[in-house]
């Protein structure tokens, strides 16, 4: 439901969206090769010319969207003082899921097919891709019942990944990222070596990027297990001068591996999020192909 | 150690330095705990900053501490004791500041030593014992309340061999016998004290901690002077926080009892031939009554005459009254003609005294200041109180002539010296020889002569005018009342009446009776009745004449109203305007019995008003007019002990250079007795002055602080009262310096770094 919201009053929004009116495209003519079907012969210039040509268009059904989730146990991370109206403030995982399923929702609405993985340091749910109405509520259901557990690894399920998934498509990762920038740089590259399309969706909390605490806190890790009491505000420089630095890593990785680099603040809007990204796409469409 | 705290056991309040680490630790365990999932950003910004944290962490509770232990420190009030002071002030030099009550409360005898005595005898003793002392390079500075713009010692060293100079000073300590005031005093001394110095300096004030010197006139029984910071005690107590020590030296017995006699004076002008009454006012300042207390008056070398006092209560007072007759100079001499030898006047020394030998053993000790038990008065008696009678119609045949009633009032008894002139003789007339001038039907005075008419009534003079047939109304008004800004208020308008006196009017005397006319009032109706008015001016007040300063006291029964005289005040002296003639020509008034008792009333009552002070305080100045037209401007002096001074008299009033009024000043009569002062007329003959000092009686007034004053701190808390005995045992440890307003400093600045450091260190970096 978070999930149509999101996407209709987006769509609304973006009344000239390139994906609306998905049509039937003409793209190029090339000379007829033995093995090309038969069907694609366009008979017309073969009349006028007497030569045969294949007709090319542009594939735009059965793209192929996989939505990788991180359930890992640090996406769970929420400011537990940030609940409002007794609901618990929304957790990065709760965030990822909502942007993965307004993207499975916004395929869906294009006839594409979505599939969806979930990960931690090994794959833990895959359902294979489909472009039926129901299969999206099936998503959103299993969605809803996951709860982030084990550490971040995606070395082996990406390699599990890249084999599993053949059909070209297009490959949305949502994750907080917290590895090793040069293992995601691995992992993509075994995407982008089965010429997948890849978008990262970097997760971050508010609170992770700008560490506003105040008193005096004792600091337990989600994944390791090592605790830190300190005065954030002794540290806080230094820890946004560290995360910074992550940040950089992480975008020079995706940039070599030719992969975009969103980064998602839970404190931002899914909605403009995504659509701001969408608007990226679209003008860079065109060269990334 | 613990004797240089005030409060040492708020030292105790250091344990308190345990709180902030208290504060510290508790706070490490009060904590929120967070799950928090970047923590490889956190482990590597703590890995930078943890030794500074720390470090931080370290100095703010360090300064906490320490703010804890300073709080504690400044409430237990440290000092450095003198001794640790003057070490490090690397100097032993210590001035010694003495100051000596001088006044007349200490000629007090306590067993045939006065408390001046005594004082002298202390400060020899304290300044030998010091000059001898190696303990302290001392200085010495001497200074009197009397007189604090110049030291007897000032800043001197004390050695053994400067010492018997500075004895030598000290013994010739004289009495100042004058007032004290302390305010003054203490605030020469302060001046003195606040200079620039770096060495300690101890000052030492011997008083005899009289209340009158003490207790300003508005601070209460109880020392509760607080408002007033120029209270002697509140100057004491000022200067005395920076000092090694201060001492207040007390002189004094405790209940000195004293007798004296405050005032001397006589009723009325002093004229030869009259009953004066000289009252003499008797204080008892002890606290025992007083019986069969003898008073003696003696005038000049003649015999004393004694009162007694039956009973007088203690702070009582009682007025005695001597009565005495001067006679008259023995010289039968008739009218004086205005070329004649003027009235003379006769100095006589009176001295009014507490009989001391009627106070009997025992009695002596009822009055311990003797000075104060006598009293000078300078009597200048005239032979009679000189008139001038102006006769602006004057006549050969003595009858007929204007002044002739006037005149006929030189009568033995009356006290009053006639002296008859035409108009062109008071052109000349030196105005300052008489107390009354009669203008009889004159119309025309020079102008330089009716300025002259003015300043001498503007100092006290009394002018009559009395208008007769003779004068022509425009010339008087513009003689006289010159347009509202002359002598008379009023301005003849024009003569009414009934020249055939065929009519005639009576005299109404106001409701409030003026002294002159009381006669009118006393005597019997029917002469009243028999007083006819035929004529008479009629006249109209000035417009801008201040009312304040009239008074109508006689009217005429005319349909009218009119007035008949007016008594005008102008500053010292007096204007009389009749608006009839002093002679028969217009009334039957001069030939009833009536007019002679109201002349005399009128002229002792214009004279009565001006009787100059001939009794100063010791020490004050005295101002003598002199009337260049008349004297010499070399005006000597004889002092009680016949030496004989001289000074040259100035001008009055500077800015007016055509003025013949000249003033001699004499400052600082400093000797009780009597001043002779002679002033020379041109002719070379002397004329004198006679003027007596007296001792300021507010020194008579010997009542003490009480103790209850002085036990609730009434110098401060760093000012000790002692004896002359105690004195000598005392060592200069109340110039303990006191530090808790360093530390209170201190403090605050450790809290301001303790506050900017905790913002800055945690403000969000």
């Amino acid at each position: 439901m978070r999930a149509r919201a999101v996407v209709e009053g987006f769509i609304t929004g973006q009344h000239r969206s390139p994906y609306n009116g998905f049509a039937v495209e003409f793209a190029a003519h090339r000379e007829y090769a033995p093995g090309d079907d038969l069907r694609h012969i366009d008979w017309k210039v073969w009349s006028k010319t007497d030569r045969l040509y294949i007709k090319e268009y542009e594939e735009e059904t059965n793209l192929g969207c996989h939505l990788l989730i991180d359930s890992s146990q640090s996406m769970g991370y929420r400011n537990e003082d940030g609940s409002k109206d007794g609901q618990p403030a929304w957790s990065k995982f709760d965030y990822a899921c909502t942007a993965a399923a307004s993207l499975g929702y916004l395929m869906q609405q294009q006839q594409d097919s979505v599939g969806m993985v979930t990960f931690s340091n090994q794959i833990d749910k895959t359902f294979k891709s489909s472009s039926h109405p129901s299969h999206l509520k099936m998503l959103l259901h299993e969605l809803e019942q996951i709860t982030p557990e084990n550490k971040t690894d995606i070395n082996d399920p990406f390699l599990a990944l890249a084999a599993q998934i053949r059909n070209r498509g297009m490959i949305c990762l949502f994750s907080d990222l917290f590895l090793d920038p040069e293992d995601l740089g691995k992992a993509l590259n075994q995407f982008r070596l089965r010429k997948h399309e890849v978008i990262v969706f970097h997760v971050m909390h508010h609170d992770e990027l700008e560490f506003p605490f105040q008193e005096n806190t004792l600091f337990k890790g989600m994944e390791v297990d090592a605790q830190l009491h300190t005065e954030p505000r002794a540290l806080r420089k230094s820890y946004m001068a560290a995360v910074q630095r992550y940040m950089e890593r992480v975008k020079k990785v995706c940039a070599t591996a030719g992969v975009d680099h969103v980064l998602l603040d839970t404190s931002q809007p899914l909605g403009g999020v995504l659509s701001s990204y969408l608007a990226f796409r679209t003008k860079s469409g065109g060269k990334r192909r | 150690m613990l004797t240089w705290f005030l409060n040492p056991w708020m030292l105790l309040g250091g344990l308190a330095v345990a709180s902030p680490i208290l504060i510290h630790l508790l706070n490490k365990r009060r904590f929120k705990i967070v799950q928090w999932a970047a923590m490889d950003f956190l482990f590597e910004a703590d890995k930078k900053n943890r030794r500074r944290v720390q470090l931080e962490n370290f100095i703010l509770l360090m300064l906490r501490c320490l703010a804890m232990l300073l709080l504690a420190l400044m409430l237990a009030r440290p000092f450095l004791p003198s001794s640790v002071t003057a070490a490090m002030r690397q100097s032993q030099k210590v001035e010694r500041v003495i100051m000596i009550d001088d006044s007349l409360s200490q000629r007090v005898i306590n067993d045939s030593q006065s408390s001046l005595d005594i004082a002298r005898e202390s400060v020899t003793q304290l300044v030998t014992q010091l000059a001898n002392s190696t303990d302290t390079e001392d200085w010495l500075t001497v200074m009197l309340t009397s007189d604090t713009s110049q030291f007897l010692i000032d800043n001197q060293p004390l050695t053994p061999t400067t010492l018997t100079g500075h004895l030598q000073t000290i013994e010739d300590i004289k009495y100042s016998d004058q007032a004290a005031d302390y305010s003054e005093a203490l605030a020469g001394m302060k001046a003195h004290l606040s200079g620039d110095h770096n060495y300690g300096r101890v000052a030492y004030l011997y008083s005899d901690l009289r209340k009158r010197d003490w207790l300003l006139g508005n601070a209460g029984e109880d020392g509760n002077s607080d408002v007033d910071s120029a209270a002697p005690n509140k100057i004491v107590q000022s200067f005395s926080e920076s000092l090694l020590g201060t001492f207040v030296v007390d002189t004094a017995g405790p209940n000195d009892q004293n007798l004296t006699i405050t005032s001397i004076r006589a009723d009325g002008l002093l004229v030869a031939n009259k009953v004066i009454n000289f009252i003499v006012e008797v204080a008892n300042f002890g606290d025992t009554t007083v019986a069969d207390l003898k008073v003696l008056l003696q005038v000049g070398e003649s015999q004393p005459h004694y009162k007694t006092v039956a009973s007088l209560a203690p702070q009582e007072k009682q007025d005695l009254v001597f009565t005495w007759v001067f006679n008259a100079a023995e010289m039968e001499r008739g009218l004086l003609d205005f070329e004649q030898e003027k009235t003379s006047t006769r100095d006589y020394r009176i001295m009014a005294q507490i009989d001391r030998q009627s106070l009997s053993g025992d009695g002596l000790k009822l009055d311990q200041l003797s000075e104060d038990s006598t009293r000078l008065l300078a009597a200048s008696v005239i032979d009679g109180i000189p008139v001038l009678l102006v006769d602006g119609d004057p006549s050969a045949t003595s009858e007929r002539s204007e002044t002739h009633y006037l005149r006929s009032l030189e009568v033995l008894g009356t006290g009053l010296t006639m002296t008859a002139a035409t108009i062109s003789d008071l052109e000349t007339a030196s105005l300052s020889d008489f107390e009354v001038i009669f203008l009889c039907n004159v119309d025309e005075v020079s102008a330089d002569r009716t300025a002259a008419l003015k300043q001498w009534v503007t100092s006290g003079g009394s002018l009559v005018l009395m208008p007769g047939n003779r004068v022509r109304a425009t010339t008087f008004n513009d003689t006289f009342f010159n347009q509202g800004e002359g002598l008379s208020p009023v301005k003849l308008v024009s003569i009414a009446g009934d020249p055939t006196m065929a009519k005639w009017t009576n005299f109404e005397v106001a409701p409030q009776v003026h002294p002159a006319l009381q006669v009118m009032i006393d005597s019997d109706a029917s002469s009243l009745g028999n007083v006819d008015v035929f004529s008479w001016w009629t006249s109209e007040f000035g417009a801008d004449v201040d009312m304040q300063s009239v008074e109508v006291p006689l009217r005429l029964s005319d349909a009218d109203n009119s007035i008949a005289m007016l008594d005008r005040r102008i500053s010292d002296g007096r204007v009389i305007v009749f608006t009839i003639p002093g002679d028969g020509d217009w009334t039957m008034w001069p030939s009833s019995p009536t007019f002679a008792p109201v002349m005399v009333d009128l002229i002792s009552y214009l004279a009565g008003s001006n009787n100059a002070e001939s009794s100063i305080q010791l020490g004050g100045s005295v101002k003598v007019p002199v009337d260049l037209s008349a004297f010499e401007n070399r005006v000597s002096v004889r002092d009680p002990e016949n030496e004989k001074m001289e000074t040259v008299a100035k001008p009055l009033n500077p800015e007016k250079a055509q003025s013949v009024l000249y003033q001699a000043e004499f400052d600082n009569f400093s000797k009780r007795g009597f001043y002779d002062i002679e002033l020379t007329r041109h002719s070379g003959e002397t004329q004198n002055v006679l003027v007596a000092t007296n001792y300021d009686s507010r020194e008579s007034q010997l009542k003490r602080l009480s103790e209850t004053v002085l036990e609730k701190k009434f110098f401060g808390d760093k000012a000790q009262v002692v004896t002359t005995a105690g004195l000598l045992g005392q060592t200069i440890d109340g110039g303990n310096s006191e530090i808790w307003m360093t530390i209170l400093i201190v403090l605050m600045i450790i809290l301001g770094a303790e506050q900017f450091l905790g913002w800055f260190w945690g403000r969000k970096r």
